[in-house]
């Protein structure tokens, strides 16, 4: 009996494994498409960054040995506090400049303004001579970082196993609990960055978002008990081109992150965010290749030769309209942006197989897109 | 059963056998040439402008504690001059002299460098698991060998110790089962857990320029402005740090007699004075008032430093670079093996024109799928001109019809693709 459940077992798991092996080597095309923004920024093409005032700003070295806490603040020159707000700043400028959505204006007559304050009175009296800026992006920022040197204490059992040395002989087999110092190093950031989008004509704030970030790395400690995290995902919205392979460079995760690492690391993640909210966006998604008649279509939209693909999928699916070609070559439109063309022939593939999920799916998702499309078009076309 | 035990053998068999090619076939390193393309940069700077000055008097230095504000800057111009699009110099100054601000219109780069680096030192615990008798003995010492672990050995009977890890385990096992096919092996080996402490240095480095790109000449405009960061961390363990500082043999030795004579189980041992691993408390703090020191000459040596920061630096200027000029790109392709003209070799070689000229020699019809895709490989790697290109995508076509299916022949296709959709772009920004 007990082989009888192995060999059910060996079964079930030679099919998990065959399933994940079919799984992962699944094929995908990988499409780029654009999201239109979640608020309305019709009509401001041309974006000027503004300064990045500072809220506050604490950096501190925290110890702690058998229960008795000390404190060393890292104090901040005026110029180091500036240089972090500039950095804070440039990383939101990295990311507004990657979207196909503003012109970013560098004017340093925003850029020198201290706070949101003095924004206002200078838009509000027109005094700004940079006239061929349509709206102003400013921010202010809440910083607090902490390094702590730390000792954790648990009670572990240590166990003791001495085999029988004779049949007569029980052995031993003992466990022991132990008091055990744990000592750990961890570091813990928050970054609250207010950003604001302020309308130059007719003055209004347009988007306004407060985000924090925490990020957490500790080192050391009880064994298995390091983590590593970040509150929020730092994946970009903003397609980003592949780079190429470049000397990797030594890095460890037992290593804590720089200061300066982590607010630059914790800034882009919130100013993808508010990317998103006030720009048109990128992004790449992969959708699933349907397995067609036509040998090369699914290689070949595997490896992004689309116009191939087209050609090639047009005459094999005038000459036999095979559902699963005519899907593929809905992909092939849609990979190239030419939705009309991918709902039509989705919509033929779909009446062909109406049981499909995969095809169901494709005409959907152009539906989906055709009724953001007004949106996003409107946007495109305020440019 | 009999028959049920060989279904059994033979599904772990092919078990193995796909979880073999799966490994094989992530492990297998293909047949590669590599060859540099063109791309353009992320925005278009007006093509008057050919002139760069990367201005040393308005890059901040204030922060750059690593001192690498000079390698940075001449790190920036050399990489900008060897893509060809600029005249780039790092000037202590700009005037009059330089260029003419009526006729012709320049670029000049300012900003800040912001480096540092960090050595923190600390003493950190753990639990390792020490293995008596001979077998487990050597096995122990041999997979720590292997996975480059520490060892200690207990102070009671020289027991092997070490924490463990997946691979140290698993060679530990293979070790244990080789000496057991030699006949050296006891039944199970001893076992004693022990807390240990050691020390250790985290090293990192860190780098990060914050740079603008103005056009300055008949109007003053910025173009761009970026700021990319890179940084380097290492971990310093001393294996010789390691001790020993809680035997759990300590506690057999007073009771274990004891507990084999009576054959009771006592769990835990209620000895608080024996229970405390008191030298697991680290007594010195390691973070002071004055934060952590930059790495000396003792935490690094000046070569490697040198050649570390020299990395970070090239990495933190990737972005920049790239954003303001067409830059160039190392690209890996597989080269097909076989076909008439055995093409492969030159092709690795880096031999495109005499494989290109091998291939031509062939009639087209006689001409098999593998010399068509590196005849469209040898026009890639070669590629002057848009007409290249096209005509590199065309005899990938015709790989791919004469062998339909055949993945890296569509590759070939889908790069050729990509490739012309920026040469356009890339027009648009070189004189050429």
């Amino acid at each position: 009996m007990k082989l009888f459940n192995n060999y059910i077992l060996n079964k079930l798991f030679l099919m998990l494994l065959i399933s994940a092996f079919l799984i992962s080597g699944c094929a995908k095309a990988t499409i780029t498409v654009r999201s239109p923004a979640e608020i309305n920024t019709r009509k401001i093409k041309n974006v000027a960054v503004g300064g990045f005032e500072i809220g506050q700003m604490m950096l501190k070295f925290k110890t702690e040995r058998n229960g008795v806490w000390q404190t060393h603040p890292v104090l901040l020159s005026e110029e180091q506090q500036k240089s972090i707000s500039r950095s804070v700043r440039a990383r939101v400028i990295n990311l507004l400049t990657a979207t196909p959505y503003f012109k970013v204006i560098f004017s340093d007559e925003f850029e020198k303004l201290a706070n949101d304050a003095a924004l206002q009175q200078l838009v509000s009296v027109r005094g700004y001579k940079t006239k061929n800026v349509d709206a102003v992006i400013n921010g202010k920022l809440w910083l607090e970082i902490e390094r702590t040197d730390g000792v954790d204490l648990s009670k572990e059992g240590l166990e003791y196993f001495r085999p029988p040395r004779s049949r007569n002989s029980i052995g031993l087999n003992l466990t022991v609990d132990q008091v055990v110092w744990w000592p750990y190093k961890s570091t813990r950031g928050t970054l609250g960055l207010e950003i604001k989008l302020t309308r130059l004509l007719p003055t209004e704030v347009v988007a306004t978002t407060f985000e924090t970030r925490t990020y957490s790395q500790r080192i050391g400690g009880r064994n298995g008990e390091s983590f590593q995290q970040i509150a929020d995902s730092f994946t970009s919205v903003l397609s980003t081109s592949k780079t190429s392979k470049t000397d990797s460079i030594e890095s460890s995760s037992d290593v804590l992150p720089s200061f300066e690492q982590i607010i630059a690391d914790m800034a882009l993640s919130i100013a993808s965010g508010f990317v998103r909210r006030v720009a048109v966006t990128e992004k790449v998604v992969s959708y699933p290749i349907a397995e067609g008649s036509f040998p090369n279509a699914k290689i070949l939209i595997e490896a992004g030769a689309y116009d191939v693909a087209i050609d090639k999928l047009q005459q094999a699916t005038a000459e036999n309209s095979d559902p699963n070609d005519l899907y593929n070559l809905g992909l092939c439109f849609e990979a190239i942006g030419d939705y009309g063309l991918a709902h039509t022939t989705y919509r033929e593939a779909w009446k062909a197989d109406p049981e499909n999920l995969l095809f169901a799916q494709g005409l959907g998702r152009i539906e989906r897109l055709r009724r953001e499309n007004p949106q996003l078009q409107r946007q495109l076309e305020s440019r | 059963m009999k028959k049920i035990n060989i279904t059994q053998k033979t599904y772990f068999a092919f078990i193995f056998c796909i979880c073999g090619s799966v490994l094989l076939s992530a492990c297998t390193r293909p047949n590669l040439s590599q060859f540099e393309v063109q791309r353009p940069s992320r925005i278009t700077i007006p093509r008057e402008v050919k002139k760069v000055f990367i201005r040393a008097d308005l890059v901040d230095e204030t922060n750059d504690k690593l001192g690498i504000k000079n390698q940075v800057l001449q790190q920036l111009a050399d990489e900008l001059n060897s893509f060809g699009r600029f005249k780039v110099s790092v000037v202590d100054t700009l005037d009059g002299s330089q260029f003419d601000s009526e006729k012709e219109s320049v670029a000049i780069i300012q900003g800040e460098v912001i480096s540092g680096g960090e050595v923190d030192r600390g003493q950190f615990t753990d639990l390792a698991t020490c293995t008596g008798g001979i077998s487990g003995r050597l096995s122990s010492a041999g997979a720590a060998a292997i996975t480059n672990e520490a060892i200690t050995l207990d102070k009671w009977r020289g027991y092997v110790c070490r924490r463990g890890t997946f691979a140290g385990n698993a060679a530990e096992l293979v070790l244990s089962s080789a000496f057991s096919l030699v006949g050296l092996n006891e039944a199970i080996p001893p076992k004693n857990q022990v807390v240990r402490i050691y020390d250790y240095k985290n090293i990192s480095l860190f780098a990060q320029v914050n740079f603008t790109f103005n056009m300055i000449g008949l109007s003053r405009e910025t173009l761009a402005i970026r700021a990319d960061s890179s940084s380097f961390g290492r971990t310093i363990t001393d294996k010789d740090s390691y001790r020993n500082i809680k035997e759990s043999h300590l506690i057999s030795l007073t009771l274990g007699s004891l507990l084999s004579i009576t054959r009771i189980p006592i769990f835990p041992i209620p000895n608080r004075q024996i229970a405390l691993a008191s030298r697991s408390n680290p007594k010195q703090i390691f973070y002071g008032p004055k934060g952590l020191a930059i790495p000396n000459i003792y935490d690094f040596p000046p070569k490697e430093k040198r050649q570390v920061i020299q990395q970070l630096v090239k990495r933190a200027l990737e972005s920049f670079i790239r954003t303001i000029s067409p830059y160039k790109q190392m690209v890996e392709a597989e080269v097909a093996e076989g076909g008439k003209a055995k093409a492969g070799n030159l092709l690795k070689e880096g031999k495109t024109q005499k494989a290109r000229k091998i291939i031509e020699a062939i009639p087209t019809e006689k001409r098999e799928s593998q010399d068509w895709y590196n005849l469209g490989l040898a026009y890639e790697a070669g590629a002057l001109s848009t007409e290249d290109y096209e005509d590199a995508r065309r005899f990938y076509i015709s790989a791919l019809e004469k062998s339909p299916g055949i993945r890296l022949y569509a590759q070939g296709v889908g790069r050729i693709r990509r490739y012309l959709a920026e040469t356009k772009i890339l027009a648009g920004q070189t004189q050429k």
